[in-house]
């Protein structure tokens, strides 16, 4: 266990150094905003990801926790003049308050429902967003201010969304190494073995849907900022299949492994611009490969395959010794 | 009750099962000739249904071999073994309720009709005349004790030369349970070769040829039915289990 | 006021198959797939090419667009369930299918295009009013579908293994009969009943790459309103929904029209858990 945090403290300093050093290593401001979206859209897929990898459920339609976090700040801070740092903190708030609404159905609700009733508010919001166009714009949209000095410009939204990512992050880690994050690993495994263990399923799952509302609602104001101009359509279904995607590449239950996915998704179609056609078909087709070969993700596959050669002892983050339900419930039909 | 038996029917050898890495059914052996009606004793959880879904290949085997009539089994998929004649009534009268009763015996015919061959099922309606005036209800408004013969009816339809009959007796009336066993050991009089397991060990050794023992995966012992009803392995395995 | 009626009870009609074709592949499997709504997407798109862009006579394209879900039902139970059901991951059938949905879609959007196009004339006939066909096709197809998967299930070998299924998938393999190959078969039949729906109502909805998604959304609360698993349930709830809609869309306009449909669906799934034909609530899926 101490080897393993040494190890990960090593990789998170390397990773923060990494994208300190990035905007210095990159002259050109394209690519600087490249880096700047990667780190909003981790900033939301860490979210979703305690809620997906943590707790089984499968929330598709997140874009739609995004657009109120990005409308809420444009409104806040562009139609009200609040100031911006306020404003980010409400819209991170204000998501909170709507995932804590859509948490609801989901206590309920089993898998496949609450995925299509996340795919259905997401529809909703860009339909309110039109609707409500005195609130919004409608299909004109909204202009969105800028933050003050020295968070101005490219490169000061870079590193403010650096800040954020990385204390987000830590939050992540924290809370999917404390005890709330074995409970929520036996939500996703069982919601009988959870109750048995006598956690608080309810309080549990409120618990991460309000930090992944949050996150959801900081990034949607990083990324309203960082278009300058939204309209309903900057919020489309495509981005919604990206982050879903970025986490099952890297493999729910990890948190490397869904901070690479990011990576690797939101880099490709922009490095390769002649793609941007075939996005979100590149986004099925991976999610596609990567559910039928390795459907525990990349990054806990090669954890798995390296940890191996190392120590063992690698099983206690992601349960994956927690008692198979397939086993049990086999066991208890031939005891019927 | 020594009766000559026929050719070696079903030969199990060092069969393993395992659920995840719970080992199930440890290195069970076992060989049932035609016409011979053999039973399988053991407490709740010994491995005895597993022992048999797994040689039905319902589910997948870990080691060992399973062969049927010579030709090897172990890895053929349960469409094929049931048309070589190894039919399985599982535990717990497993039919179809959404269906009418016809309609399940319809549905337990589909392999033969498949095949081109008649079904006769006046003959399950001779054998069990009980089913033949509720034909046309739903199954869900059966008995449980007539559910059990239905569900027995399927097996026998489908033209076994082994029949695999896991815990027919599983909470009926002794009087029904009396007449599954009694036609179960009237096919076996024919020729075909019977599986029963069962719980209540005075019943199933009365009318089988042999028996077996199974006790926390293994078979632990095996003989005539003579023999084991008056082993003292089979008599302590029950009333350990009380 | 009646022409709003009659293009709600048709759009209904089009949830109604959508919802009879989730039905068919959830008796065989208890799965339910996010693509159901892509079938009738394709469905119009190979329509509308074959019958505009190619001017082939209805005869040769309504056997082609049959076929062509025949293979789409198939390639989904074969791509996206068989690989994904034995896996100790309950939900992984969630995401394969909804990669299969996504890849088909994105693939329609990159060779149709990202416009509705017009759908073409199934019969030539002036616009008629409220007995046009783009009302009446939709109408019939759909009762026509759900009576003959009820005279299927009861009369037919298939069909009655297709209710064995439903009930007991292990019991139905140890009699002798392949589960997966009767899975596929009952995937390849959704396919073809979402696919001619989509070539029916081809008139209403146009061809529409997006269609698909929000097909597999309406469909679903069709069938959640009538039941899961009840054929009679899934036309009622599809009728029920397209009026619905249709009507509220009318009086307060069209801006809000999901989110009403959604609410709903809430209110009604508040008021009966189980929907108006269901037999049971729906265990975990």
């Amino acid at each position: 266990m101490i080897l393993r945090s040494h190890q990960g403290l090593l990789l998170a300093v390397v990773g923060v150094g990494l994208a300190i050093a990035f905007p210095n290593l990159v002259s050109d401001r394209y690519i600087l905003r490249i880096g700047e979206m990667v780190l909003v859209y981790w900033i939301i897929v860490a979210g979703l990801n305690l809620l997906v990898g943590y707790t089984g459920l499968m929330s598709i339609g997140h874009v739609g926790l995004l657009s109120i976090g990005g409308y809420g700040f444009a409104i806040l801070a562009g139609k009200l003049g609040l100031d911006p740092f306020v404003a980010l903190a409400c819209s991170g708030a204000l998501t909170a308050v709507a995932a804590g609404v859509l948490c609801l159905p989901s206590l309920r609700l089993p898998g496949f429902y609450f995925a299509l009733a996340t795919i259905a508010f997401a529809l909703i919001m860009v339909e309110l967003a039109l609707g409500f166009s005195g609130l919004t714009g409608g299909t004109v949209g909204l202009s969105v201010p800028a933050f003050p000095a020295p968070f101005r410009r490219t490169i000061g939204e870079y590193w403010l969304a650096l800040g954020i990512a990385v204390v987000v992050t830590a939050m992540t880690w924290n809370i999917a190494h404390s005890m709330w994050g074995r409970a929520m690993i036996s939500v996703r495994d069982s919601d009988v073995a959870a109750q048995s263990m006598a956690v608080s399923i309810f309080r549990t799952k409120l618990t991460v849907f309000l930090f992944s509302g949050f996150c959801a609602g900081i990034a949607g104001a990083l990324f309203a900022r960082a278009q300058s101009h939204i309209t309903p359509e900057a919020f489309n279904f495509d981005l919604s299949l990206m982050f879903f995607t970025a986490i099952i590449i890297g493999g729910r239950g990890s948190i490397v492994g869904p901070m690479l996915g990011t990576l690797l998704l939101a880099v490709i179609p922009d490095v390769f611009a002649s793609m941007q056609r075939y996005t979100a078909f590149f986004y099925g087709g991976i999610l596609l490969l990567v559910v039928l070969a390795i459907p525990q993700g990349l990054g806990v596959w090669v954890r798995e395959h390296l940890g191996r050669a190392g120590e063992r002892g690698e099983t206690d983050r992601r349960g994956a010794e927690a008692p198979n339900m397939a086993t049990l419930s086999a066991l208890l039909r031939e005891n019927d | 009750m020594a009766k000559k038996k026929g050719a070696a029917l079903l030969e199990i050898s060092d069969l393993d099962v395992s659920y995840g890495k719970a080992p199930v059914v440890i290195g069970a052996s076992l060989v049932v000739h035609e016409g011979e009606f053999h039973a399988i004793l053991g407490r709740n959880g010994a491995g005895k249904s597993t022992m048999l879904h797994a040689v039905s290949g319902l589910i997948a085997k870990r080691g060992g071999r399973v062969r049927f009539d010579g030709k090897d089994i172990t890895s053929s998929s349960p469409e094929k073994i049931v048309e070589l004649g190894l039919i399985q009534v599982l535990e717990g009268h497993r039919i179809f309720p959404s269906l009418s009763l016809q309609d399940n015996l319809d549905v337990a015919a589909y392999p033969i009709r498949r095949r081109g061959k008649r079904v006769d099922y006046e003959r399950i309606y001779r054998l069990f005349p009980e089913l033949a005036a509720k034909r046309n209800d739903p199954a869900s408004s059966l008995s449980g004790g007539q559910q059990q013969i239905l569900a027995v009816g399927q097996g026998i339809l489908a033209e076994p030369r082994l029949l695999i009959l896991d815990e027919p007796s599983g909470g009926l009336a002794p009087i029904v349970v009396d007449r599954i066993l009694d036609v179960a050991a009237q096919l076996a009089h024919e020729g075909a070769a019977i599986i029963l397991v069962e719980q209540l060990v005075e019943k199933a050794l009365r009318r089988a040829d042999t028996a077996c023992v199974m006790d926390t995966g293994r078979i632990v012992h095996q003989g005539t039915a003579e023999e084991m009803a008056s082993s003292s392995v089979v008599r302590e395995i029950y009333l350990g289990h009380g | 006021m009646l022409i709003v009626l009659i293009s709600g009870i048709a759009l209904g009609c089009l949830y109604a198959t959508v919802a009879l074709s989730y039905n068919v592949m959830y008796s065989t499997s208890k799965v339910l797939s996010m693509g159901t709504g892509q079938f009738a997407m394709v469905g119009g798109i190979v329509g509308a090419w074959t019958l505009g862009d190619l001017g082939w006579p209805i005869w040769a394209s309504l056997p082609l667009v049959a076929a062509v879900g025949l293979a789409f039902g198939w390639l989904t139970e074969f791509i996206a369930i068989r690989r994904t059901m034995n896996g100790s991951d309950d939900h992984l059938w969630i995401l394969s299918t909804l990669a299969v949905s996504i890849i088909v879609q994105q693939a329609m959007a990159l060779w149709w295009g990202t416009e509705p196009r017009p759908f073409p004339r199934l019969i030539p006939q002036d616009y008629a009013g409220i007995v046009d066909q783009k009302y009446w096709l939709p109408i019939v197809t759909a009762f026509f579908m759900a009576g003959a998967l009820a005279l299927f299930y009861r009369k037919t070998a298939i069909g009655k293994i297709f209710v064995a299924l439903s009930d007991d998938t292990f019991a139905v393999s140890a009699r002798g009969i392949s589960a997966i190959r009767m899975r596929s078969l009952s995937y390849a039949i959704a396919g073809a009943i979402g696919t001619l729906a989509g070539f029916v109502t081809g008139q209403l909805t146009y061809a529409y790459f997006a269609l698909g998604l929000s097909l597999t959304l309406n469909g679903f609360i069709a069938l959640t309103i009538g039941g899961i698993g009840s054929d009679i349930g899934a036309l009622a709830g599809g009728i029920i929904f397209g009026v619905v809609t249709t009507l509220v869309a009318y009086v307060f306009g069209s801006e809000f029209q999901q989110t009403i449909a959604v609410g709903t669906l809430v209110i009604l799934l508040t008021m009966i858990p189980s929907g108006l034909f269901g037999k049971k609530r729906v265990r975990q899926v």
